[in-house]
C-alpha cells in the first residue's frame, strides 16, 4: 500500500451497509455509491483522504486484524468471536446505536430445574450418566462460547456447530442448550427456549472499529482525527439543545452557577451591562430547567433551538487511539 | 505482531548433550524394567476432548483432517501410553519414554509451545503407598543421573481433600458440585461460602420459597405440581432430557433447598486441611489434628498417608527437607492422589502424580493403578547453561 489515505470497510451490502451510510450521512460524511448497483465502489465525501473497501460484512473482522483496512464496522460479536486475541489487533472505537443482539445461553423452558450456569453444569454431568454421551450445545459462536462457559465452570459438555436455525437444535434433538444472538427474543419464545438468569454472554451492537496493526500513515492518522471529529459532533449534538435569550449581564451572572450544575455550558453572553444575546447549551432533558432559570430573572425571547452538530477541540477517541499505536 | 516461539532447533552440542541425557535416563530405567515406548505423535483427538472437555482445545493443538477426522499433536506421553497400555490387555507394566510433546501456550506467553519430555509411567502395582515412594524416588535418582543438585521437593495429596468431602455430611449434590469444582479453587470457595448461608446467590427468594414449598410434598405430588405448572406456562416438553430427569432434579432442588446450611465449622474444617502447608514430617500431624477437633474420621485416607510416609522415609527421603501442600496440584486435572514436583528456584525440573481414576475414563474396564512422572530436559540444561 503506497497511499497513506485511510481505508475503510464498508458491507458490499445489506441492512448493515444501509445503517452505515445512513449514521455517517448524519454526521456529515456521506458514502455515494458507484451508478451500477451491483459494482462494488464508491467514494466518501465530507473527510478527504479516506479510501471505500467494499467487503462481505462477514470478512471485515478478518480484514482488520489483518490490517488490511484501517478502519470497519461490524458488530462486537463479531469481533470477539473471529478473531483471537483480539483486543491486541483490534480498537473497538465507539458504539454506534444500532445492530443491537444479545449473545446469549438458552436452555429449554421446561427446564424448570435449571435457571443459572451452576445448574447446567449439574445437569451436564447427570447428563453424561443418564444418556452416555455429554451435553451438547448448538451455536455459530464456538470461541464465545467455549469462552463463557470455561469462565462459569462448566466443563463437561461438547459444543456442536450450527449450521442453519440454531434455536431449532433442542427440539429437533441435535442439541439440548444453545448460544445464540438474539434481538427481541422472540425466536426463542416460539422455540420454547429460555435464556439462563446470568446466562448472558455479551450485549452487542455495532461499533466502529480501527485495527491496531495496519500501517497508519500520517495521512491517516490525520483522517481518522477529522473522521471522528465529525462523529463526536454530531453525538454531541444528539443530546444537546441551544437555549437563546436576550437578558441583562447582572441578571445572567446570578444564575450562572445553577446553569452549569443543570449541564449547561454558556457558549455567548451578552456585551456589556446592557441587555444583550445569550447562548447556552445544555443537554435537552435540562431545557425545561434553563429555561424556568432564564425567565426568573428576566430573560425575554427565550428561543430553544437543536444544533447539527457540536464541535469540541480534541477527539479524546482519537487521542487515545494515537497513544496505543505509539 | 510478536511472535512466540514455536521450539527450539537443535544442532552440534546442543544436540549431543540432550541426547546423551536422554540415553542415560533411559538406559538406566530401562534396567529397572521401564519398557522404552514412543507412541505416535499424532493422536485421535476423541479422548483428549473425552477427558479435558472443550476447554482443551485452547490448550492443544487440535486440527481436522479429511481422512482422519479431529486429530491432535500430543500435549503429553500419559494419556498415548495408558491407552497402549490397555490395549495391550496386560495387568501391570512399566514404561518410558523420551521425546517432544506440543501444548498451546497462552498469548504472551514466552514459553515454547513445543519442548521435550522424558519420563516413566507404572501400572497395576498394588502396592500404593510403595509405589508412590518408588516413583518419586526414581524421579530425585533421574534428576541425579541429568546431573542436577539441590533440587527442592514439593508434594501433596488430592485424595485427602476428597477424604474429606466425603467424610462430612453434606447433601450429595454439594458435595458432587465440590468435588467437581475442586480444580478451580475460587469458585470452590465461592460454593463453601454459599453453601454456609454466606453469599445469597444462585437466585431469588421467590424460587427459593417455591423449592421449599415443593420439597415438602411427597413424590407423586410434586410431580402432579411440576406437570400442571408447566401446563399453566403452555410449555411443551422439548429436548433429549426426559420430563422424569427433569422431575427429580427438580425434587432432590426442592429438598436441597430445606437442607440445612453447612455449618460454619465443617467448612472451616475444609478451608483448614485446604490450607495445610508444612515440610512433610510435619504434616499428618497438621493434617490429623484439626480432623480430631471436628470430630471428623479420615482413617483410610489418613492410614495410607502415614505408610506413604514410611514408604518414603524406607528409602531414605529426607521428610523434614521436603515440602507438602494440601492445595498442590490442584490445578492439575487428571491427578488424583500423590502428587510431587521438583524445582529449583523458580524453575519447575520434574514432576509427577498417581492418575487411577484417569485410567477408568480411558476404558479400563477393572480399576487399575496408574503413577507416573516426567522431566524437562531443556530446563534442566538451560540451568546449566549448556543450551
Amino acid at each position: 500500500m503506497t497511499t497513506d489515505k485511510l481505508r475503510l470497510g464498508l458491507p458490499s451490502k445489506g441492512r448493515l451497509q444501509e445503517q452505515m451510510i445512513e449514521f455517517f450521512a448524519e454526521a456529515g460524511i456521506k458514502i455515494v455509491k458507484a451508478r451500477n448497483e451491483r459494482q462494488y465502489a464508491g467514494s466518501l465525501q465530507g473527510v478527504p483522504g479516506v479510501e471505500l473497501v467494499f467487503l462481505q460484512a462477514g470478512e471485515i473482522p478478518r480484514e482488520l486484524a489483518r490490517g488490511e483496512i484501517h478502519l470497519g464496522v461490524t458488530g462486537e460479536d463479531l469481533i470477539r468471536e473471529r478473531i483471537s486475541d483480539w483486543a491486541r489487533k483490534v480498537a473497538l472505537l465507539k458504539p454506534l446505536g444500532f445492530g443491537h443482539a444479545d449473545l446469549i445461553v438458552a436452555v429449554p423452558k421446561c427446564w424448570v430445574d435449571v435457571a443459572t450456569m451452576a445448574d447446567l453444569d449439574d445437569v451436564a454431568a447427570a447428563f453424561r450418566a443418564d444418556h452416555g454421551h455429554p451435553l451438547r450445545v448448538a451455536t455459530k459462536y464456538l470461541n464465545s462460547a467455549r469462552l463463557f462457559f470455561q469462565e462459569k465452570g462448566v466443563a463437561d459438555y461438547r459444543l456442536v456447530e450450527s449450521q442453519g436455525a440454531t434455536e431449532g437444535a433442542p427440539a429437533t434433538e441435535t442439541a439440548e442448550v444453545i448460544v445464540d444472538i438474539t434481538s427481541s427474543g422472540e425466536t426463542l419464545r416460539a422455540n420454547h427456549l429460555k435464556v439462563l438468569e446470568d446466562g448472558l454472554i455479551l450485549r452487542s451492537q455495532a461499533q466502529l472499529c480501527a485495527s491496531l496493526v495496519a500501517a497508519w500513515g500520517p495521512g491517516a492518522r490525520a483522517a481518522l482525527g477529522l473522521f471522528l471529529r465529525q462523529i463526536e459532533a454530531r453525538e454531541r449534538a444528539r443530546e444537546a439543545a441551544v437555549v437563546r435569550a436576550l437578558i441583562d449581564r447582572r441578571s445572567l451572572e446570578t444564575v450562572e452557577a445553577a446553569l452549569a450544575a443543570a449541564g449547561a455550558v454558556l457558549g455567548q453572553r451578552p456585551a456589556a451591562t446592557s441587555i444583550g444575546l445569550a447562548a447556552i447549551r445544555c443537554p435537552r432533558a435540562a431545557v425545561a430547567e434553563v429555561v424556568a432559570l432564564l425567565s426568573d430573572c428576566g430573560a425575554r425571547g427565550i428561543e430553544v433551538t437543536r444544533p447539527d452538530m457540536v464541535f469540541e477541540a480534541e477527539s479524546e477517541t482519537h487521542r487515545a487511539f494515537i497513544a496505543r499505536l505509539g | 505482531m510478536p511472535s512466540e516461539a514455536t521450539g527450539r532447533d537443535y544442532v552440534g552440542e546442543a544436540l549431543a548433550r540432550v541426547e546423551r541425557m536422554t540415553r542415560t535416563i533411559t538406559a538406566a530405567l530401562a534396567e529397572r524394567g521401564f519398557q522404552p515406548v514412543e507412541p505416535a505423535i499424532m493422536q485421535p483427538a476423541d479422548i483428549l476432548l473425552e477427558l479435558y472437555g472443550e476447554d482443551i482445545r485452547r490448550r492443544a493443538f487440535i486440527f481436522q483432517d479429511e481422512t482422519h477426522g479431529e486429530l491432535c499433536l500430543r500435549p503429553d506421553y500419559t494419556a498415548p501410553v495408558a491407552r497402549h497400555f490397555l490395549a495391550s490387555g496386560a495387568t501391570h507394566a512399566r514404561f518410558a519414554y523420551a521425546g517432544p510433546v506440543f501444548r498451546r501456550m497462552a498469548s504472551g506467553d514466552p514459553r515454547p509451545a513445543q519442548f521435550l519430555q522424558i519420563g516413566m509411567e507404572s501400572y497395576g502395582d498394588p502396592d500404593l503407598a510403595g509405589a508412590d515412594a518408588a516413583m518419586f524416588d526414581l524421579t530425585a535418582r533421574a534428576l541425579d543421573w541429568a546431573g542436577v543438585r539441590g533440587a527442592r521437593a514439593m508434594t501433596g495429596d488430592l485424595g485427602i481433600a476428597f477424604a474429606v468431602l466425603d467424610a462430612v455430611t453434606m447433601p450429595e449434590s454439594w458435595r458432587q458440585r465440590l468435588k467437581r469444582h475442586f480444580w478451580r479453587p475460587r469458585r470452590f470457595r465461592e460454593l463453601l461460602h454459599g453453601f454456609v448461608g454466606e453469599n445469597d446467590a444462585d437466585g431469588d427468594a421467590g424460587r427459593i420459597a417455591f423449592l421449599k414449598a415443593i420439597g415438602s410434598l411427597g413424590e407423586a405430588q410434586a410431580r402432579d405440581a411440576i406437570e400442571e405448572m408447566l401446563a399453566m406456562a403452555d410449555t411443551p416438553h422439548i429436548g433429549a432430557r426426559s420430563p422424569e430427569a427433569i422431575a427429580r432434579r427438580f425434587l432432590a432442588q426442592a429438598r436441597d433447598a430445606q437442607a440445612h446450611p453447612m455449618s460454619a465449622e465443617v467448612a472451616a474444617l475444609i478451608e483448614s486441611i485446604l490450607a495445610v502447608r508444612c515440610p512433610l514430617d510435619q504434616a499428618l500431624d497438621r493434617l490429623t489434628e484439626p480432623c480430631r477437633a471436628a470430630g471428623v474420621r479420615l482413617d483410610a485416607a489418613l492410614t495410607r498417608f502415614e505408610r506413604r510416609l514410611q514408604a518414603l522415609a524406607g528409602r531414605g527421603v529426607d521428610l523434614s527437607a521436603t515440602g507438602f501442600d494440601a492445595a498442590f496440584g490442584r490445578n492439575l486435572e487428571y491427578y488424583d492422589g500423590f502428587v510431587f514436583e521438583f524445582t529449583q528456584g523458580e524453575a519447575r525440573l520434574a514432576g509427577g502424580g498417581r492418575y487411577d481414576r484417569m485410567m477408568s475414563a480411558l476404558g479400563a474396564t477393572s480399576a487399575v493403578t496408574a503413577i507416573g512422572a516426567a522431566l524437562r530436559p531443556e530446563i534442566i540444561l538451560s540451568l546449566e547453561g549448556a543450551i
